[in-house]
């Protein structure tokens, strides 16, 4: 079969019985929690996942995909209106689309938002649809050397990517890879660092991990802003509609964001985030009126919204085909997955056509069903913004327990979910980034196994790291991500204008001292 | 302390203190074996060593601009709410979902200074849908308690 006739076996999965419901489910559900003021694609699916323990793994998945889908899409709805973004990923899209709320726009910012998530998801899906199948055939070449240097890329490039310090990025994978260490170890059948708690002879659970960092820290995070009274006010909407001059300037953003968010998804670790920078740069830099940028420019909107999405569509791709998340939104998809009993890799397409084709499939129906639900009912989502941030934040609460009990039916899960929210509440606070910890945590066993393994087959010689190109190019890039890492700080560090700032702020110092 | 040191600092002491703790725990385990020449032991003490590294990194050069110190009545809060998290997981096989639930959410309400009647009602009604899509829908297993399976 072809790829054309999988995708229309996929789109008519997404269809039979329940799974259009699913569909509908995740796209409403996951629209809303992007929307909440600091819950982005990671916490919703992190705290609904619970809701699809009882379904079949195809209409769980559908759900879930569903979820992360919506909650890219209502992730703008909050930075638009609110000025407080769901995710890192909606950041710029705040950058134009407030002002042009606060102007008496918001409608037609939150429209142009829903067309560009639409463009922007569909490249990104026509790119999954042809892409995954040739690349998992290439990955099926992999051994565990090329296996241990794509994950190590992958991590890197995580840390390295992500917005702030490189070194607190690496502090992250460092932790987290620490984690994946607790359990009995598969090779040798020694328990580490288990404590002799039977609890922990299966290693510590990744979702647990995912809830305690994501929501239940979320949670202590939204105390300071409560308490604070920083809880968002919300700008008015006004008409639903583009004017002519707004769609003439944004053609042209839609397409070049899409592009952007597609190639950028694909690479581990840069995600919508990174996606969406590079998109508002280049609509800068080809825009005729540069100057109205932060101001209110459509094209503002337009291009990072397509890239967000599409970066949706590149982010399945190494999920998919070679087992490897991008983004902590996509390790969670990992972990459910596994909760599931299937195991992402080259070898899905084959075993498992039905699901990843109905993944896929759904997608395709959720990106239409969004777009439809995203126009004419913006008026609900944005009367549900407006629920105030005590209740909200004790539904998240509660959600997040019950999600970490019902995992294994164990209150030992929330325990282990309470130490990963004060945690991440103390990384957050630090600004240590989250998502390469959570990566670290979902790739930390398979990384240890494959470099293990590597080294075994080597007789214990490091060369054996290095059998072929595939691995030498992936190690190689890590490596020149790390030097760059430390290079580039200090270089700015030197740069003419810091060292005149540094020259300034002594100048200012040395009257006081004397 | 949080004031003389800064965050950075004091998660980098935290991370040295555990990377140390991790270290010395990883001297238990097991060392490498005939066909698996790096064993299960170094992996972790390369892991405890980098952590140390990078800590004394963030300890030596902390971010010039970090985010400013808690409110202690912020860090009181969340104390509370972590308290009542820990409160959910002590009283759940006692007295069941429903009871707990309702316990969690009243608390955490009124920490968040919510006048008690809205609380109340706000509690009262969110029990009975959690209780409906966990219990009735999803058909979650809680375990039984002293007040049988119905709470």
């Amino acid at each position: 079969m072809d790829t054309i006739a999988f995708l229309a076996t996929g789109i008519a999965t997404a269809f039979s019985g329940w799974n259009f419901v699913y569909v509908l489910i995740g796209a409403f559900v996951g629209t809303w929690i992007g929307m909440l003021p600091g819950l982005g694609p990671s916490t919703g699916i992190a705290l609904l996942l619970p809701l699809t323990y009882g379904l079949d793994p195809t209409g769980g998945m559908i759900m879930l995909c569903g979820i992360y889908f919506g909650s890219m899409y209502g992730g703008s709805i909050s930075s638009i209106l609110l000025n407080t973004p769901g995710d890192v990923s909606s950041v710029i899209t705040m950058l134009d689309g407030n002002p042009m709320a606060r102007r008496g726009r918001g409608g037609a910012a939150l429209f142009c938002a829903a067309v560009a998530s639409f463009i922007g998801g569909s490249v990104g899906l026509v790119g999954l649809t042809f892409l995954a199948e040739p690349i998992a055939r290439f990955a099926l070449r992999f051994g565990p050397a090329e296996y241990f240097a794509l994950m190590t890329f992958a991590l890197i490039a995580t840390a390295t990517l992500m917005q702030g310090a490189a070194v607190k990025g690496l502090m992250a994978i460092v932790i987290g890879l620490m984690i994946a260490t607790v359990g009995i170890d598969l090779q040798s059948g020694a328990a580490r660092f288990t404590m002799n708690s039977p609890n922990l002879f299966d290693g510590i659970s990744l979702i647990a991990v995912i809830i305690g960092l994501f929501g239940i820290s979320e949670v202590f995070t939204n105390i300071q802003e409560i308490m604070a009274r920083r809880w968002g006010k919300v700008e008015t909407v006004g008409r639903l509609w583009m004017e002519p001059s707004e769609w003439k300037r944004c053609r042209f953003s839609f397409l070049r964001g899409s592009v952007i968010g597609f190639m950028v998804g694909v690479v581990p670790g840069a995600g919508g985030a990174v996606a969406t920078l590079l998109s508002y740069a280049a609509e800068r830099r080809s825009s005729r009126h540069p100057e109205e940028f932060g101001k209110g420019a459509i094209e503002g909107v337009a291009g990072p919204e397509a890239a967000n999405n599409a970066s949706v569509g590149g982010a399945l791709i190494p999920l998919f085909t070679l087992g490897l998340p991008g983004s902590s939104a996509t390790a969670i998809l990992l972990g459910a997955l596994m909760i599931f009993g299937i195991q992402p890799g080259p070898h899905l397409f084959t075993e498992n056509p039905d699901l990843v084709w109905g993944i896929i499939g759904s997608l395709y129906v959720a990106n239409v069903v969004l777009v439809i639900l995203n126009i004419p009912f913006i008026g609900i989502f944005v009367r549900m913004l407006m629920m105030p941030g005590a209740p909200l934040n004790a539904i998240i609460l509660l959600l997040a327990v019950t999600g970490a009990y019902s995992l294994n039916n164990n209150v030992f899960d929330i325990q282990v979910a309470l130490v990963f929210g004060v945690i991440g509440f103390l990384l957050r606070s630090a600004q240590v980034p989250l998502a390469p910890l959570v990566l670290a945590v979902a790739l930390g066993g398979g990384l240890e196994q494959s470099l293990r393994q590597a080294l075994s087959l080597s007789d214990g010689d490091p060369a054996g790291l290095v059998p072929s190109g595939i691995a030498a190019v992936f190690l190689g890039l890590s490596a020149l991500l790390v030097l760059l890492a430390a290079i580039l700080p200090a270089t700015r560090l030197m740069s003419p204008r810091n060292r005149a700032l540094r020259r300034a702020a002594k100048k200012e110092k040395r009257p006081q001292t004397q | 302390m949080r004031h003389v040191l800064g965050i950075d600092r004091v998660v980098a002491l935290i991370c040295i203190a555990v990377a140390g703790l991790y270290l010395s725990a990883s001297l238990g385990i097991a060392q490498g074996s005939f066909g698996d020449p790096l064993g299960p032991r170094a992996f972790p003490q390369i892991l405890g060593a980098l952590l140390i590294l990078f800590s004394i990194i963030t300890l030596v050069q902390p971010s010039a601009r970090q985010a400013p110190a808690t409110p202690l009545a912020t860090l009181v809060a969340i104390a509370i709410c972590a308290a009542l998290v820990l409160g959910f997981i002590l009283l759940l096989p006692v007295v069941g979902y429903a009871a707990t639930s309702f316990l969690l959410f009243l608390g955490f309400l009124l920490t968040l200074r919510e006048p008690l009647r809205l609380a109340l009602l706000y509690a009262a009604g969110l029990t009975l849908l959690f209780y409906v899509v966990f219990t009735v829908l999803l058909q979650t297993y809680f375990p039984p308690t002293m007040l049988g399976r119905i709470f």
